[in-house]
């Protein structure tokens, strides 16, 4: 799993420095409750602060799912024990930049043991998951039964309504879904719900 | 408005399963023949097709990797059944395990490494072409399949229900009932895994 880990490592450090995303000094080099201390070197460790990160019941996920009412909702299941997974999440945060102010909502679902919550945390913090993300508490079979999950990663969209308009999975091995096509039934299902559309700031 | 209406109604479509697959299995359906597969390199240094197993009364198949925690965490499990089923030279049946991830990790060396350190008891295979997986639908590591005697598929899925602590054995009772001839209770289930990635073509 050591060489999982690396790979993960370097392919995030890459995508971080694609984004241009503004890193965080090593925490470890600088006092804590410093903030803005400049002295330490930019590097590409983890950020200072935790991105958000709940353990949730399959119950609890359905109550924070209906809270977004009104909006279009992406949902990413993914493991850190799936590499495939770990190398798509890029695509899953390039669509919450692109679309979150036109009401466009980004949830990842970790399927990942409890056990493991912290690696899980590191993942989503180095990932800059700056939206919903949440640990299935359930035992193991839960998610996968709820959603008929046979590998990850997969991607559910769910329209403005709540309802499931499409599940992304690879079950096929000649239709296996990329993130062109969930970005592709984002923005069909925006052009169709244009009420959605949430007025966009004016600056340029 | 109209083009509204297409494209919910695109999505609708969409959404339906082919037409001939199995419950879970997107490709193949219980009663499927085996793929016919040709001199696919072994571990052991041969390389084998379907017809090398033609003396085998039951075959049992599964794709799998090096890398995969779920495919790992299955292994000893495996090396147990096969030397339960497949361990003699006149065992009535044959395990064969498959790799097509095109993944460094799970290429030939170290697929020999790995079967080497675990003492891999079953055949394991390399298709660098990924045909076999793909005709077999299978999506996830580790995912099985029996064929009987006439080599058509009679179990797919699971090796059982349970990563940690399984309580039913699907693969082993569809061997036995491919072995006594009888029909196999529970035909198909969802295996589940890490997804195998296939490339374009």
């Amino acid at each position: 799993m050591r060489g999982v880990r690396h790979s993960a490592q370097l392919f995030t450090v890459s995508v971080a420095l694609l984004c241009g995303c503004d890193q965080a000094s090593d925490p470890s080099r600088i006092q804590r409750g410093a903030e803005g201390v400049p002295s330490a070197p930019r590097s590409s460790s983890v950020p200072k602060k935790d991105v958000a990160l709940e353990l949730v019941s399959c119950e609890q996920w359905d109550q924070r799912l209906a809270s977004q009412r009104g909006k279009i909702v992406v949902v990413d299941t993914w493991a850190t024990w799936c590499l495939p997974c770990m190398e798509e999440f890029p695509k899953l945060v390039a669509l919450h930049q692109k679309y979150s102010d036109d009401g466009v909502v980004c949830i990842s679902v970790s399927v990942d043991e409890p056990e493991q919550r912290e690696s899980v945390q590191d993942f989503l913090n180095r990932q800059r998951a700056d939206f919903a993300n949440f640990l299935i508490a359930d035992e193991s079979n839960a998610w996968w039964d709820k959603w008929n999950i046979k590998g990850v990663p997969i991607v559910l969209v769910f329209d403005a309504g709540g309802t499931l308009v499409q599940k992304f999975d690879r079950d096929d091995p000649d239709r296996q879904f990329t993130y062109m096509d969930v970005e592709k039934l984002v923005v069909e299902l925006l052009s169709i719900e244009p009420e959605s559309t949430v007025l966009r700031s004016s600056l340029p | 408005m109209s083009r509204a209406i297409l494209g919910t109604l695109a999505l609708a479509v969409s959404l339906n399963v082919a037409a001939s697959a199995g419950e879970f299995n997107r490709k193949v359906s219980i009663g499927d023949a085996a793929p016919q597969f040709s001199e696919l390199p072994a571990v052991d240094g041969e390389n084998y097709s379907l017809a090398d197993f033609a003396d085998k009364d039951v075959l049992v198949m599964f794709v799998t990797c090096n890398h995969c925690p779920v495919a790992v965490a299955y292994e000893d499990r495996i090396i147990a059944f096969t030397e339960k089923y497949a361990s003699e030279k006149d065992s009535k049946v044959a395990v064969v395990a498959v790799n097509v991830s095109n993944m460094e990790a799970d290429r030939l060396p170290k697929m020999q490494e790995r079967a080497e350190e675990k003492g891999f008891n079953f055949h394991y295979l390399y298709d660098e072409s990924q045909d076999l997986g793909r005709a077999l639908g299978a999506s996830v590591t580790p995912e099985f399949f029996v064929f009987n005697k006439d080599r058509k598929i009679v179990y797919m899925g699971a090796m059982d229900d349970n990563m940690q602590e399984p309580t039913t054995d699907f693969l082993a009772a569809a061997v036995d009932a491919a072995l006594a001839g009888t029909t196999v209770e529970t035909a198909e289930t969802r295996a589940r895994g890490c997804g195998v990635r296939y490339e374009k073509k």
